[in-house]
C-alpha cells in the first residue's frame, strides 16, 4: 500500500507541485489550504506523513501539530515555512515536528525526508 | 503633537510657587515675630506702670480730680511718678488720662487738661486692655501727636496705652499713655525680619536647586527611554519587516522552483502549465517588490485614479466562495457613475481585500455584510463604508493593523492596509475603522475624487 501524504499549504501552485512530483513518486497526496480542512482531512486519510506549512489563512499551523501530536505520536509532520529563523525551528522540533524545513524547498529533498521517515517508521505504516 | 516640555513648565511654575510660598512663609513669620516681641514689651512696660502705680497708691490722685483744672500737686506727683520713664531716653511722651479721657498729665505741658477725638486705643485700655500700637513720627499722626520734636520726625515708635485700676482691682481709674522709640527693639526686629527673609529665600532656592535637578535628571531618563522605545519599535518593525519579506518572496519562490523541478521531469505532465506558473510567480514578486520599495520610498504611485465599485465587485467577487462557505448575507448598497478616486487602483483594491477578509474572518459562522458605496458632494470624495456583524475588533487591534509589516491574511503582503491608509491620505482621504466590542466592525473610507 503505498504511504499516503497531506500536504496543508495555502500556496495552491506550489501544494500541486509537490502533490504531482509525490504522485510520481507513488505517493498516495491529499491536499489541504485551510487549517480547518487539514485537520478534517488527517481525520479522515489518516497519513503517514502531515507536511505543514506554519501561516495558513485562518491560523498557524502549529496548532494542527499540537492537535495531531495530542492524538497520534506515529504520523511524521515536517514543517514547511516561508518565514526563517532558527528559533522557529527550535519550537516546531520541540511542539513535535520530526522535521523543519525553509521555502523555496528542493522537491527531491522532500521527498528523500519523506523516505527517511517513512523508512524508519516502516512497522506502523499501513497501520494508520 | 508637539512636545510637552516638562523642564521647562516645571521650572516655571515651580518657580511661581516656591516664590509665592516663601514670600508668604517670610511675611507672616515677620508679623508673627514683630507682633509678639512688641506686645512682650508692651506687657513688661504695662507690669512695672502698674506696680509702681500701686507702690504709690496714686489712686488718690485720680479719685475725684478729674474736673478740676491742673494742680500742681498732681503735676509733681506725676513728674515724679515718670521720672523714671523719662530717664530712660527712648520714652518721647507719656500721658496720663482719666476715666473721662481728659488728659490730666503728660510730660508735653501744652496737653494739660486737653481732651481728644474718638480714640479707640484708649477705649480699649480703658476696658482694661493693654493696648500697642506701631507708628512713624510725621506719618501716623493723631490729633494727640501733635508737637513731637521735629528731629524726630520718621523715626518709628511704639505707642502704648495701659489701664490703671484702683487699689481694689476692681475698677480702671486711668491710663498711662507712653510713646517709646525703642531703637534696639526695632533694630531687634528688623535683623529678625532680614533673618526671615533671607532664611526662607536661600530655602526657597536650595528648594528650587533640588526640584529643578531631579525633575532635570527625570527629563533625561525619560528622553533615553523614549530613545528606546523608539529603537525597539525600529527593531520590532525591522522584524516585522524580515518576516513580511521573508514571506513575500520565499512563497513565489518555492512557486517557482517546484514548478521548474516538475517541468524538467520527462515523464511528467504540466510542463506547460509549469512555466505559465513560473510566469506569474515571477510577476507576482515583482509586484510585491513594488509595493515593497513604494512602502519603503513613499513614491507616489504613477497611476492615481481608481473606479471604487469596480474595485469592491472585483473584491467581493473573489471572496465569493468564502462568503457563501461562511453563510454570510451579503448586501451591496452601490451608487451607480460614481466619479474615479485620486488614488492607486492596486492600492485600494489591497485595502478592500484587507479590510473585507477582516470582516469575513469575524464572523466564521455566519452574519451580514454590508457594502456601501456613494458620493459625498459636499466634500467631494467618494465613500465606502464596510460593516460586518462580527465579533468587532479590540482596541489595539483597530490601530495594530494599520501597522506596516503586519503580515495579514491569505496572500497578504502584511502591507496592504499600512500601503493604503498612507495612499488614501496622501490623497487627502480618511480612513476610520469603529468597533463596538460583540457588535461588528465599520470601516469608513473617505477618498477624494480625481477632479
Amino acid at each position: 500500500m503505498a504511504p499516503s501524504v497531506l500536504i496543508v499549504e495555502d500556496e495552491a501552485i506550489l501544494a500541486r507541485n509537490i502533490q504531482l512530483y509525490l504522485e510520481h513518486h507513488g505517493y498516495e497526496v491529499h491536499v489541504a489550504a485551510t487549517k480547518e480542512d487539514g485537520l478534517r482531512q488527517f481525520k479522515e486519510v489518516h497519513p503517514s506523513i502531515v507536511l505543514l506549512d506554519i501561516h495558513l489563512p485562518d491560523g498557524d499551523g502549529r496548532e494542527i501539530l499540537r492537535h495531531i501530536r495530542q492524538t497520534d505520536a506515529n504520523v511524521g509532520i515536517i514543517i514547511m515555512t516561508a518565514f526563517g529563523g532558527i528559533q522557529l525551528a527550535v519550537h516546531a522540533m520541540a511542539a513535535g515536528a520530526d522535521d523543519y524545513v525553509e521555502k523555496p524547498v528542493a522537491l527531491d529533498t522532500l521527498k528523500l525526508l519523506i523516505d527517511k521517515f517513512i523508512g524508519e517508521h516502516r512497522p506502523p505504516a499501513g497501520t494508520c | 503633537m508637539k512636545s510637552f516640555n516638562l523642564l521647562r513648565w516645571f521650572s516655571l511654575a515651580s518657580l511661581v510657587c516656591i516664590v509665592l510660598l516663601s514670600g508668604t512663609m517670610a511675611m507672616l513669620l515677620s508679623r508673627f515675630m514683630t507682633k509678639t516681641m512688641i506686645e512682650r514689651d508692651a506687657a513688661i512696660s504695662s507690669q512695672f506702670v502698674e506696680s509702681f502705680a500701686n507702690a504709690k497708691s496714686v489712686s488718690t490722685y485720680f479719685e475725684g480730680l478729674q474736673d478740676m483744672p491742673p494742680d500742681p500737686a498732681l503735676i509733681s506727683f506725676f513728674e515724679s511718678f515718670f521720672e523714671h520713664f523719662l530717664l530712660e531716653s527712648d520714652v518721647i511722651r507719656a500721658n496720663v488720662y482719666a476715666r473721662d479721657e481728659t488728659i490730666v498729665w503728660s510730660s508735653t505741658r501744652d496737653l494739660i487738661g486737653k481732651r481728644f477725638g474718638p480714640n479707640d486705643g484708649l477705649d480699649s485700655a480703658l476696658g482694661g486692655h493693654v493696648i500697642v500700637e506701631l507708628g512713624t513720627v510725621g506719618i501716623d499722626d493723631k490729633t494727640e501727636h501733635i508737637e513731637f520734636e521735629p528731629e524726630l520726625k520718621g523715626q518709628r515708635y511704639i505707642e502704648t496705652y495701659m489701664p490703671i485700676w484702683s487699689g481694689d482691682r476692681r475698677t480702671i481709674i486711668g491710663v498711662v499713655e507712653i510713646y517709646r522709640l525703642t531703637k534696639e527693639m526695632f533694630q531687634a526686629i528688623d535683623t529678625g525680619v532680614r533673618f526671615i527673609w533671607v532664611g526662607t529665600t536661600i530655602g526657597g532656592i536650595l528648594l528650587y536647586i533640588a526640584l529643578f535637578a531631579v525633575v532635570r535628571q527625570a527629563g533625561i531618563v525619560i528622553r533615553r527611554q523614549e530613545q528606546r522605545l523608539v529603537e525597539l519599535e525600529s527593531m520590532a518593525t525591522i522584524g516585522e519587516m524580515a518576516s513580511a519579506v521573508a514571506h513575500g518572496i520565499r512563497n513565489p519562490l518555492a512557486s517557482i522552483r517546484s514548478s521548474a523541478e516538475v517541468a524538467t521531469i520527462q515523464n511528467l505532465d504540466g510542463a506547460h502549465r509549469a512555466a505559465k506558473e513560473i510566469i506569474t510567480n515571477v510577476d507576482r514578486l515583482s509586484e510585491w517588490i513594488r509595493s515593497f520599495l513604494y512602502q519603503a520610498h513613499g513614491d507616489s504611485p504613477a497611476t492615481a485614479a481608481a473606479d471604487v465599485n469596480a474595485i469592491a465587485h472585483s473584491n467581493l467577487d473573489g471572496l465569493a466562495t468564502v462568503i457563501r462557505r461562511q453563510n454570510v448575507e451579503l448586501t451591496r448598497d452601490m451608487q451607480e457613475s460614481l466619479p474615479l478616486v485620486r488614488v492607486d487602483s492596486a492600492l485600494l483594491g489591497h485595502a478592500l481585500n484587507s479590510l473585507l477578509t477582516n470582516a469575513l474572518e469575524a464572523m466564521p459562522a455566519g452574519g451580514k455584510l454590508h457594502i456601501t458605496t456613494r458620493m459625498n458632494t459636499k466634500r467631494r470624495v467618494v465613500e465606502v463604508h464596510i460593516a460586518d456583524s462580527g465579533h468587532g475588533l479590540a482596541k489595539h487591534l483597530t490601530e495594530r493593523v494599520f501597522r506596516p509589516f503586519t503580515t495579514t491574511k491569505r496572500g497578504g503582503l502584511g502591507l496592504g492596509l499600512a500601503l493604503s491608509r498612507r495612499a488614501i491620505e496622501r490623497s487627502g482621504g480618511t480612513i476610520d475603522l469603529t468597533s463596538v466590542s460583540g457588535e461588528g466592525l465599520v470601516v469608513v473610507i473617505q477618498i477624494p475624487t480625481v477632479d
